[in-house]
């Protein structure tokens, strides 16, 4: 039970140079770092919620549909953090200010895209396997906020 | 990054099935608890320890965070209860086929409002800490927080397992 804490004092503490120390900031791996988590999360849905031939025809649509949505607000996430790694050695408290605006709203707009989307699973999956996929986007998004958070400087 | 995301997704493959609730039973719900009371009082600490703040800072910003804290308690209880719905749903070996998809149901929709209720605890306690600290230092204080919370979130997963 120890170990959380300890591995996440470890990682706030560890993660001060990574993207101000980052050439060209996180541009430039964007593309195929989104490629890549959209490549292998569909593998993950694909594996692990078994569905019939009937619920993948209704289920398929649907993710694809909240991938693009969900793209798009990865995008923003990305000119934000861009902005950041740019400025990060003379950020200001007023861009601070902006930048706190706009990651919160981005957190509510993320949460509001999951559940639409886990609302929309729940109409033409049964109600097992639709918490299943919920469980799954959690978990799978939980891992990337995760790793995608590591990379970031706190301000300073 | 890319392999950071490859093992992402094998861990999140790996950990599918298999949670502690359907290892232990209704131990995984008093393993989660002792998680995330531990988290609890450790991510004080860190806060305090990251966030770099002078004596008077200090001074004016830990009422407000302790306060923070013991609504955020309130959530984290309410979660463990959902997880405790989870378990003992799911390891239920009778019942019909429909009172599993109802609560399967109930159980989502509960979730769903936690998820709701945290960020809005946040957003709240942003405002809050404006009038204490400057802009950079609430921004550093909600990375610090969401980073925690990142890594609470994929850890908690691990002890749950998927919806059968």
């Amino acid at each position: 039970m120890k170990i959380v804490p300890v591995a996440v004092a470890a990682a706030i503490l560890s993660v001060a140079p990574s993207l101000s120390s980052a050439e060209g900031g996180v541009k430039a791996d964007e593309q195929v770092v989104l490629q890549q988590i959209l490549t292998d999360k569909r593998s993950v849905f694909a594996n692990n919620m078994g569905l019939t031939e009937k619920e993948s025809e209704a289920f398929w649509p649907i993710y694809d549909q909240y991938e693009t949505e969900l793209k798009a607000q990865d995008k923003k996430w990305f000119e934000l953090l861009n902005i950041y790694a740019r400025d990060y050695d003379t950020f200001t408290d007023d861009q601070a200010v902006s930048a706190l605006k706009v990651r919160m709203q981005l957190q509510s707009d993320r949460l509001a895209l999951q559940h639409k989307y886990q609302r929309k699973v729940a109409t033409v999956l049964p109600p097992k396997k639709a918490l299943r996929y919920a469980q799954i986007e959690s978990r799978v998004n939980n891992i990337i906020m995760s790793d995608m958070l590591s990379i970031v400087p706190l301000a300073r | 990054m890319k392999k950071l995301l490859l093992a992402a997704a094998a861990v999140v493959a790996m950990n599918m099935s298999h949670g502690a609730i359907a290892q232990t039973g209704s131990n995984a719900k008093d393993d989660i608890a002792v998680l995330i009371s531990q988290i609890q009082a450790d991510r004080r600490a860190i806060v305090l320890q990251n966030m770099n703040l002078t004596a008077e800072e200090t001074t004016a910003f830990v009422p407000i965070y302790d306060e923070y804290q013991a609504e955020q308690k309130a959530i984290a209880k309410e979660r463990v209860d959902i997880i405790d719905k989870f378990a003992k749903h799911y390891n239920m070996t009778s019942g019909t086929e429909q009172m599993d998809s109802q609560k399967s149901a109930e159980i989502l929709k509960s979730w769903m409002k936690l998820e709701d209720r945290d960020l809005a605890l946040t957003k709240k306690y942003i405002k809050r800490y404006e009038k204490v600290l400057n802009s950079t230092q609430v921004l550093r204080l909600v990375q610090i927080e969401n980073k925690i919370d990142a890594l609470m979130a994929v850890e908690m997963a691990q002890m749950i397992p998927l919806a059968q």
